[in-house]
């Protein structure tokens, strides 16, 4: 017999004798690549781990079917083309996965996701498996509509420039009334926010039902806008049971003239996540995006799915706001990782660079840039390492650090917009904020007595836990 | 000076910049490699997007020397309007700064 025709003879097969494994492989231009980090149970090779990720990602099963003839199969074969151990580990490796183009639905990150994160986390002879990069090629790329409208389109409209944007979420999230809430937000637009936010959880729940809050939030904008001569939004969360009410709260954000709309892309799908983009650029409204529910996806090194896959599908699918962590604050995020997110975000070619866990090049040509959100226990004091960290396209969101504010939730707001406009006016006259920030801060104080009070009550909250998620490479400082 | 109700602009919050800030900034957005234009205004209702252009912007600045001079006399021909420095950042195909320079009644 042929090799091609000794492949399937009938029987339990090892995926890597099934062409799943291939080391002579050289990627195409138009093929997806996976990084997996794949650890495998003792006793199976490695080699045989990688192909069968291949394998069930693509076009195998368990065993040899004989209808596998009745295609080229070797075309929408998986290959797994290359492996490395990860350094400092015992038992993991990163194993790098070729996917033809054609396996891949147009326009689709359901199906992308099906593909190649479907199956292969709950598979028996992995201990766990985590995807950890994509190479997504511009063929595909293409496909997609990409954020509704992107970073660029969203400073015209909200004629912001130059610096961060400022935001806060509503506290507390649960249980206000429409009235008060409305308070809230209009309190901080005056004081300086350029936007205030519904939380992942503010839906429509009996205490406050949405068009309520939608019309108390819509008349605190207005009058911000009125009293500071400048434009604001406030996000309006738009995740709801079903898509139908979805759309019927985003037509009634539209209808009374709020600027952006949220969702919580994860928890109402990917599907539903991919219509509201597409309505979004149709109707003129920016989309602010949540990830509550990604820290069961993301959070553990081993298994699961890391940020910057979800990272690249909200590029592609069509946010233009997305939260990436604030290094700083309350919510996990490791540095060099976190700014891993912000150049998949926002740059227009991202090159491999493992110390920020980048495993390929990515070329996003003309797809529009997504702001990312940097919200959890920041503070006006952590201003000056914020600004290094994000530079100028990011929306920074306090939310206790607005609303704890001692003198209340407009001097909360001054104290964070006079801190930023300061820091950035240091910045650009040439002087070193890492290093002179706490005494910029201080001086901007002495003329803002709102900002001399927040400092004075979180100087010294910080979050200084250990990450559980970390690059493999780090780098070693030459001398 | 008045009770301040406009807050637009990157520098809204701020007590308005003296001569020799608004000429530090002037420079950094030459620095940047940006495009530098003046513009005014007796409207700054916020949907306002177009306020009268004092010249044309200015391209492959080394210096602040000349925005600043145009920044003067605009200054001098309307004090009692709005006044605003624009950095265009022909990569990103927009603006990339705008800050406010002059205040009325400053």
């Amino acid at each position: 017999m042929t090799a091609g025709k000794q492949q399937f003879s009938a029987g339990v097969k090892e995926y890597r004798e099934m062409g799943y494994l291939d080391f002579d492989y050289t990627p195409k231009d138009t093929d997806v690549l996976a990084a997996f980090r794949v650890t495998p149970h003792e006793g199976v090779p490695i080699e045989e781990a990688a192909a069968a990720v291949a394998g069930e990602s693509s076009t195998a099963t368990w065993t040899v079917c004989w209808t596998d003839r009745l295609t080229t199969l070797e075309r929408y074969k998986a290959k797994a083309y290359h492996i490395e151990p990860v350094p400092g580990t015992e038992n993991q490796f990163i194993a790098y996965i070729a996917y033809d183009l054609a396996l891949f639905e147009e326009g689709s990150i359901a199906n992308m996701a099906a593909s190649i994160v479907g199956n292969v986390p709950g598979f028996k002879p992995l201990k766990a498996i985590r995807l950890e990069d994509l190479r997504i090629p511009l063929h595909y790329i293409k496909t997609f509509q990409g954020p509704a409208h992107g970073i660029q389109v969203e400073r015209d409209m909200m004629n912001i420039y130059g610096r961060p944007l400022l935001g806060c979420t509503v506290k507390p999230k649960l249980g206000l009334s429409g009235k008060n809430y409305g308070r809230i937000v209009y309190e901080g637009l005056r004081g300086g926010l350029d936007f205030t936010k519904d939380d992942e959880n503010t839906n429509s729940q009996p205490f406050l039902r949405w068009r309520e809050r939608y019309l108390y939030c819509i008349e605190a904008v207005k009058k911000a806008e009125a009293e500071t001569g400048s434009r604001k939004g406030h996000y309006l969360n738009v995740t709801a049971p079903d898509v139908e009410e979805m759309y019927k709260r985003a037509e009634f954000a539209k209808e009374i003239g709020m600027p952006i709309i949220m969702v919580d892309f994860l928890c109402v799908g990917f599907t539903a996540f991919t219509s509201l983009a597409k309505w979004c650029r149709d109707n003129g409204i920016l989309l602010h995006v949540h990830r509550a529910m990604h820290g069961n996806i993301t959070r553990q090194k081993n298994h699961g799915i890391n940020f910057r896959v979800l990272s690249k599908w909200v590029r592609m699918i069509g946010g233009d706001h997305l939260h990436v962590g604030t290094v700083l604050g309350k919510l996990e995020g490791n540095r060099s990782l976190v700014e891993g997110y912000c150049k998949v975000l926002r740059d227009t070619y991202v090159e491999k660079d493992l110390t920020r866990g980048l495993y390929f090049d990515q070329d996003w040509y003309s797809v529009p840039a997504v702001m990312p959100v940097a919200s959890g226990g920041i503070h006006a004091g952590q201003v000056h390492l914020l600004l290094d960290i994000f530079g100028d396209d990011v929306v920074l969101q306090f939310g206790g650090g607005t609303i704890g504010h001692p003198w209340g939730i407009a001097a909360g707001a001054t104290a964070n917009r006079y801190a930023v406009e300061a820091m950035v006016q240091a910045r650009n006259a040439g002087r070193d904020i890492v290093a002179e920030g706490e005494d910029i801060l201080r001086d901007a104080a002495k003329e803002c007595p709102e900002l001399r009070a927040a400092l004075d009550i979180w100087k010294d909250v910080t979050f200084n836990f250990e990450s559980t998620d970390t690059p493999d490479v780090v780098v070693t400082p030459t001398v | 000076m008045a009770i301040r109700t406009i807050h637009q602009g990157t520098f809204g919050f701020l007590p308005a910049l003296n001569d020799a800030q608004v000429r530090e900034q002037i420079q950094w957005v030459v620095n940047q490699g940006y495009a530098v234009s003046v513009e005014y205004t007796d409207d700054p209702h916020p949907r306002n997007n177009l306020w009268r252009m004092w010249g044309l912007p200015m391209f492959d600045l080394k210096d602040a020397a000349a925005i600043m001079y145009e920044f003067q006399s605009c200054r001098e021909a309307y004090p009692n309007c709005y006044i605003k420095i624009n950095g265009y950042d022909a990569g990103r195909q927009g603006q990339a700064v705008s800050f406010i320079a002059h205040w009325p009644n400053d």
